[in-house]
């Protein structure tokens, strides 16, 4: 057996794992997946939303909080982070009609300065972190306060959908949020939700303060903040059952910028909790092999890949050179139709065979809720094509990061 | 109280360890029981065609010593050319999708034995039967390097070609010249050959693929006597 065989065994064996471990988790929840707790007490929340040049949204944002349908919301602080267009001029004129609202107007400091200084002056029990970009259903606070009657709950987050796509690009993103929130539902029994992202979450304010909030040295705080969260044993889930909607990056370069950054983000925590791999909790056990396995095997996979393609590619250019100096076909149709199955063939339809249960059964539990209106054929786009940059941007963060050309 | 995660989160770990084990086992038990299956038709086809080629030994003896018709012994040994031939290429296949097991080189080795055999037995008979022709195609089967790899493809591909144009007068015999077979390095060595080749009734050698058409040329009007820069006279 040579050295490619056995590296596609290896890399065969974990997909076969994870894709069993995703439909065995599947399987457990599969009837309280839209599991919503009882409110057995009404807790004060303050909901925070950073805001830097949001003046185009900042408005639909802060309107869609004031109409939530839970009644115990303290105040709506919504931090101007030193915007230099009309946000501050917006925010004012909404002060008039919204009682609870609250301006802190500061000088440009970044994203997770912005939540800490809220935090600290935030007077409600739990935080709910909005973007300046999202649009909240009603019932996003009511569903998921519920779930802080259980004293380690550090956040609950629900799913992040994609309001009104533009174009393609868009469109594919919005089949990308609703994969994210289906999967990230499955992390939940194990303990592993990695991201509370930043469009919604709610955290326990003493949490909070006990982790020292946001890292305004981590360009991705959202994830940082979660497995402050994680490592200190904190829960964090999901609730399926509401949502929210946040937008879409519609022109390829924003997009590209917004992955980098995701990608960038991941390492950089990655080596801020390594200490714990292997320690403590699923945190230790879990989602840092998990992630590391993940840059591991992603690095490598790319070099296998690239070595591949240019092996065969060298392998052509003789092939092309002799056939032509002798005259003789490149490609014979006997070639074409010659089908000799392999062990790796089974592997392969095993592993299909797997993801096809695992979205069946998936679609028999979402599909009136999340899977509405979707395009079968951006659904296929999203798969051949969309999927396949992942591998370039990862490259292309790696190469910044190691640059250290680490920004928002 | 809100008890959203597992009681036992090891559980749903080792569950799917178990599920992964179990295909991942299957997998691996088919894949061998393939192979071996693979391995095993190989083999059977292996006894045919040494009984055969034992059959066509025993013709030749038969006709070199009894002084007889060549006609039937040619066609005899045409035959059985195409069929080891065609054994080739199956063992080729296989070769390329078998992941787990290397059996099947011992029976590619096996095969270079019994092609050798029979090439040597072609070359006996052609003292008696000079209507016999032989293409025998030498090459690298050990080799890794892609440019050799590619060649000897095109070779391959062009010895086919010139077997399908005169597959009823000309036994093609492929035969991988690194199999550590002392009777092929024999005959290698007395017909100079180092390198992949294509070799007409042991007289004439191709082994620059740019010479193609005027082997062809010479395997088509089975001259013996052109003397070019491009062939290689023994």
């Amino acid at each position: 057996m040579d050295t490619l065989t056995i590296i596609y065994f290896v890399y065969m064996f974990i997909a076969l794992y994870i894709t069993s471990l995703s439909l065995v988790l599947l399987f457990k929840i599969r009837k309280t997946y839209f599991f919503t707790p009882k409110i057995t007490k009404e807790y004060s929340v303050s909901v925070i939303i950073p805001a830097w040049n949001e003046e185009n949204c900042i408005q639909r944002t802060v309107n869609s909080v004031n109409k939530l349908d839970y009644k115990n919301i303290k105040e709506i602080i919504v931090v101007n982070d030193g915007s230099t267009d009309n946000t501050l001029k917006i925010l004012t004129a909404l002060k008039k009609d919204i009682p609870n609202l609250r301006i802190l107007n500061k000088k440009n400091s970044g994203k997770a300065d912005s939540l800490n200084q809220a935090i600290k002056i935030a007077k409600g029990e739990l935080i709910c972190i909005v973007d300046s970009e999202t649009v909240v259903r009603k019932n996003a606070l009511s569903k998921t306060v519920g779930y802080f009657d259980d004293q380690k709950m550090g956040a609950v987050t629900v799913p992040i959908l994609i309001r009104n796509p533009k174009n393609l690009l868009a469109r594919l993103q919005r089949i990308e949020y609703v994969g994210i929130a289906l999967t990230r539902k499955l992390l939940e029994p194990i303990d592993s939700i990695y991201v509370t992202p930043g469009p919604f979450a709610l955290y326990r304010k003493s949490v909070l303060e006990d982790i020292g909030g946001f890292d305004p040295e981590n360009i991705t705080e959202d994830i940082e903040l979660t497995w402050s969260l994680a490592s200190k044993g904190y829960k964090r889930m999901m609730n399926m059952e509401t949502g929210v909607t946040t937008i879409a990056p519609s022109s390829f370069k924003v997009w590209w910028k917004q992955r980098n950054r995701w990608t960038m983000g991941g390492i950089q925590t990655f080596l801020k909790y390594k200490k714990h791999f292997a320690k403590e909790n699923m945190f230790g056990y879990f989602i840092l092999p998990f992630f590391g396995l993940g840059f591991l095997l992603g690095l490598l996979g790319l070099f296998i890949f690239a070595y591949q393609i240019l092996r065969n590619l060298w392998s052509r250019y003789f092939l092309v050179k002799y056939s032509l100096i002798a005259n003789i076909p490149i490609i014979s149709t006997e070639s074409l139709f010659q089908i000799n199955p392999s062990v790796l063939n089974y592997f392969g339809i095993a592993l299909f065979v797997l993801m096809f249960f695992f979205n069946i059964i998936i679609i028999r539990i979402v599909q009136k809720k999340l899977l509405k209106g979707k395009n079968f054929k951006d659904f296929l786009l999203f798969i051949t094509g969309y999927l396949l940059l992942s591998p370039i941007i990862f490259i292309t963060a790696m190469f910044k990061f190691l640059r250290k050309d680490m920004k928002w | 109280m809100v008890k959203r995660i597992l009681k036992n989160p090891k559980s749903s770990f080792l569950e799917a360890l178990i599920i992964t084990v179990f295909i991942f086992g299957t997998g691996l038990l088919l894949g061998i029981f393939l192979e071996n299956s693979r391995t095993n038709t190989i083999a059977n086809t292996y006894i045919d065609s040494e009984i055969n080629l034992l059959d066509i030994q025993m013709l030749s003896d038969l006709i070199l010593s009894e002084n007889l018709s060549c006609e039937y012994a040619i066609s005899e040994n045409v035959d059985f050319g195409n069929r080891i031939y065609e054994d080739t290429l199956l063992i080729a296949k296989y070769e390329k999708s078998n992941q787990l097991k290397t059996d099947i080189l011992k029976e590619h080795k096996r095969y270079d034995l019994l092609r050798t055999l029979f090439w040597i037995n072609s070359i006996n008979l052609r003292e008696r039967c000079s209507d016999l022709h032989t293409l025998v195609y030498l090459y690298d089967f050990k080799t890794e390097s892609s440019e050799d790899k590619q060649q000897q493809t095109v070779f391959s591909k062009f010895a086919s070609e010139l077997h399908n144009d005169f597959g009823n007068t000309i036994v093609l015999i492929p035969i991988a010249m690194d199999m550590d077979l002392s009777s092929l390095d024999v005959l290698l060595e007395k017909y100079n050959i180092n390198e992949t080749t294509l070799l007409f009734d042991e007289t004439f050698k191709m082994n620059d693929i740019s010479d193609g058409d005027a082997f062809e040329d010479i395997v088509k009007r089975g001259l013996l006597d052109i003397g070019d820069e491009g062939i290689i006279l023994n």
